[in-house]
């Protein structure tokens, strides 16, 4: 009896790991029990299939690109005004587009620059026609570069925060030019986090869902977890399916052991901890130079979020969203799911990273805590549109999916949001438990005293944020909930898409705003109140 | 010849009001408790800090509205001195062509200033493994190799042991002697350099409290 409690620690990660392991075993089961050979030889020759994966390829490796060669000018520049608040304030807003569910930002894109949006109703003022140029290729750029600069400038910005002040000056009193500095010391300092962001970009950009399934604008300008969808749900072609999400699981196999093994050390941490110090004395050409990047930086991060704002507030009224029956019930189902989601996605995080914990720091089997956090992490080779694929296999033949698909849609999300669960919280808590570890033995304050009493207080900050991502992440989630929703199960992420879809542009705004509102809302109250942070 | 007058600047407990001359080819020493000001002197001079008042002449010249990069000036500090991706013979080369492509006779001046500087044998070495007191070593190498004539040393020996720092102090009696440059050095433990410096110079909060002889030195200084 008392082997059994000594080993009791091990019982939450245990417990962890199977509810993870048997999703996707469940799915993985699905897909594979359509496979054999046959198919397979025919994924390799099918020619609708080598375009979809060198498009899927094509289109990240050019995003990643992109996004990198924006942001790095973008982040140099930056960096010297720092000590200003309209400059932080940019910052905050332009990673807004980072941090907000995707839909929320394609819509701004689409406002921005779709057939009527500013841009196009600008050439109309000037007497030239209507642009269309949002949709293909195009927009799946645009798009990608919005969201993800912001990303690249953030982690090139800390990177460069690591430079000590000495240095800067050191170049000042020798006389260094721009090229100088950047050659020795900006480069040196962010080159290796370059490459980790650019990887990091090209995997975001390679399930990127929601972007390429609004604004694909078709079968020709589509990615491997899009075309999955469209074979399923549209042409109900199972065989097509599943050789997609083979590759799939395949090429992102590939691409998250490479991230992983790159970012162990990755930190995204808030502009608060950015140093202030300006050691700079600019002439007047880098003046108008560094002026012309914070203008390129409104142009791509303010202006579509701007249009945005003033779309959901022309369009919003009171009589808008109380008479319509269906916009309520999406609001009922966003917070449902987004809320049981990110509960359930820490208490879940909570338990793997007690045995790890106790695996790490008591008895130093690092191989097997790191085996657990993979497991936490598996679902990073299948995305959620696959892992739904997979699990609408395998029991679509024992349950009436209809039935079950809140739980199912919860499960997904759950382990979507995991990894990022873990690894908000992970770093911290082990950070505390190596610290206090020593007393709470000594005190002997083990158990469930120990974690709520004082784990979770220490660890306030980090439980707050993960909360806020997990919820946000499961309330913006549009892959999942199409494929598993309903006329009855519809959130609100749902109900923007089948009001884009159907031209309903007023339905989409007033969605956009309460989706936004809700998600503002999660934040304020999670980062400010629950956790009672600055950034 | 450097000349303070009322330079003043807003720090966080205080305002300061430094007025001071200082002549051409002197070293002197600037004591103090923390926070008294010490560096915000010398980052006045150097240009890192703007003043709000006063005015600050070096040789004649008013240096309020003269860039940091346009000053006669260069800094040693404490840490931090080197660029980590850098050889020791590139470190000290940034300070003739920061580029580091250098005409054969400025190669030759580097090797020169390496050879004086006991570091032949890590010429072309990376800074990660070498000593404190080496990387030191460097950075005054650097200031050798460029022709400023005023050097701020913002206490840059302090995390080296008695010994060795008595043995830099030496290195810069040597290099001023040869170089003919004025040195504002602050200093934590003034004893140790009351062998070097022609005067100490007191600030407490923010202002020159006493000019001291260095042999008068006593340790009720404070």
């Amino acid at each position: 009896m008392s082997k059994i409690k000594k080993y009791q620690w091990l019982l939450p990660g245990f417990i962890a790991t199977v509810i993870v392991l048997s999703f996707i075993l469940l799915s993985l089961a699905g897909i594979f029990e359509y496979t054999n050979l046959k198919l397979i030889q025919q994924i390799i020759a099918d020619k609708y299939i080598q375009r979809i994966i060198s498009f899927t390829v094509y289109q990240s490796l050019l995003s990643a690109l992109l996004s990198i060669i924006i942001a790095l000018p973008l982040a140099l520049s930056v960096r010297k005004y720092l000590q200003y608040r309209i400059i932080r304030l940019i910052l905050s807003l332009a990673w807004l587009s980072f941090v907000l569910p995707v839909i929320i930002g394609v819509f701004a894109i689409i406002k921005l620059h779709g057939v009527s949006g500013w841009i196009s109703d600008i050439s109309v003022l000037f007497g030239y026609g209507k642009l269309n140029y949002i949709y293909g290729m195009n927009g799946i750029l645009l798009a990608h570069i919005f969201f993800n600069v912001p990303f690249a400038i953030r982690i090139i910005l800390f990177s460069l925060n690591s430079v000590p002040a000495e240095l800067w000056r050191i170049a000042i009193q020798n006389n260094f030019n721009r090229w100088n500095i950047f050659t020795q010391i900006e480069w040196p300092a962010i080159k290796y986090n370059v490459f980790v962001t650019a990887a990091i970009i090209f995997s975001l950009c390679f399930t990127s869902f929601v972007v390429v399934l609004i604004l694909g604008g078709g079968p020709k300008y589509s990615i491997i977890e899009v075309a999955l969808y469209y074979a399923l749900k549209i042409e109900f072609n199972i065989d097509r399916a599943v050789s997609l999400g083979i590759i799939q699981i395949f090429i992102a196999s590939c691409i998250v052991l490479i991230i992983l093994s790159f970012t162990k050390s990755f930190k995204i941490e808030p502009y608060t901890k950015l140093k202030l110090h300006n050691s700079n004395i600019e002439n007047k050409k880098s003046l108008i130079y560094d002026f012309l990047m914070l203008i390129i930086a409104i142009l791509i991060f303010l202006l579509p979020i701007l249009a945005l704002v003033i779309s959901c507030l022309t369009a919003f009224s009171y009589s808008t969203v109380f008479g319509n029956a269906i916009l309520l019930n999406s609001i009922y189902w966003t917070l449902l799911l987004g809320l049981s989601s990110g509960i359930i996605s820490l208490v879940i995080s909570i338990m793997f990273l007690i045995t790890i914990r106790k695996l790490i720091i008591s008895y130093r089997i690092r191989w097997l805590a790191s085996l657990l956090e993979l497991s936490g992490n598996l679902i990073l080779i299948l995305p959620p549109v696959l892992l739904g694929t997979g699990i609408f296999l395998s029991l679509r033949n024992i349950y009436n999916i209809q039935e079950i698909a809140p739980h199912i849609i919860i499960g997904i999300n759950t382990l979507t949001a995991i990894p990022f669960t873990l690894r908000i919280i992970g770093p911290e808590y082990l950070r505390i438990s190596y610290m206090y570890d020593k007393l709470f033995n000594a005190y002997n304050i083990r158990g469930a005293i120990r974690l709520l009493k004082y784990e979770l207080p220490l660890l306030r900050g980090s439980f707050a944020t993960a909360f806020a991502v997990a919820v946000t992440l499961s309330m913006g989630d549009l892959g999942v909930v199409s494929l598993f929703g309903s006329t009855e199960i519809r959130t609100l992420p749902l109900y923007i898409y089948q009001s884009l879809g159907s031209y309903r542009m007023d339905n989409a705004s007033v969605g956009i705003f309460i989706l936004l509102m809700l998600v503002m809302t999660i934040i304020f109250i999670s980062e400010y109140l629950l956790g009672r942070k600055d950034d | 010849m450097i000349n303070l007058e009322n330079i003043s600047i807003k720090l966080d407990n205080f305002q300061t009001k430094f007025t001071v001359e200082i002549n051409k080819g002197e070293w002197v020493g600037i004591i103090g408790q923390s926070g008294a000001g010490k560096s915000t002197f010398l980052n006045l001079i150097a240009g890192f800090a703007q003043p709000e008042e006063g005015s600050l002449l070096i040789n004649n010249i008013e240096m309020r509205n003269i860039p940091a990069s346009k000053r006669s000036v260069s800094s040693l500090f404490q840490d931090n001195n080197l660029f980590p991706h850098l050889t020791v013979y590139q470190n000290i080369a940034i300070a003739i062509k920061p580029n580091l492509k250098l005409y054969d006779n400025e190669k030759k001046k580097i090797f020169e200033i390496i050879e004086y500087l006991n570091l032949s044998s890590k010429t072309h070495s990376s800074i990660g493994r070498l000593s404190g007191g080496e990387r030191q070593r460097i950075a005054l190498g650097r200031v050798m190799s460029s022709d400023k004539k005023i050097l701020l040393l913002d206490e840059p020996f302090s995390q080296l042991d008695p010994n060795l720092r008595i043995e830099m102090l030496e290195l810069i009696k040597q290099i001023r002697k040869k170089k003919d440059i004025t040195i504002i050095m602050a200093i934590h433990t003034p004893a140790e350099a009351i062998d070097f410096v022609s005067r100490f110079l007191l600030i407490k909060e923010g202002e020159i409290l006493r000019d001291l002889d260095p042999q008068d030195y006593k340790i009720d200084l404070y």
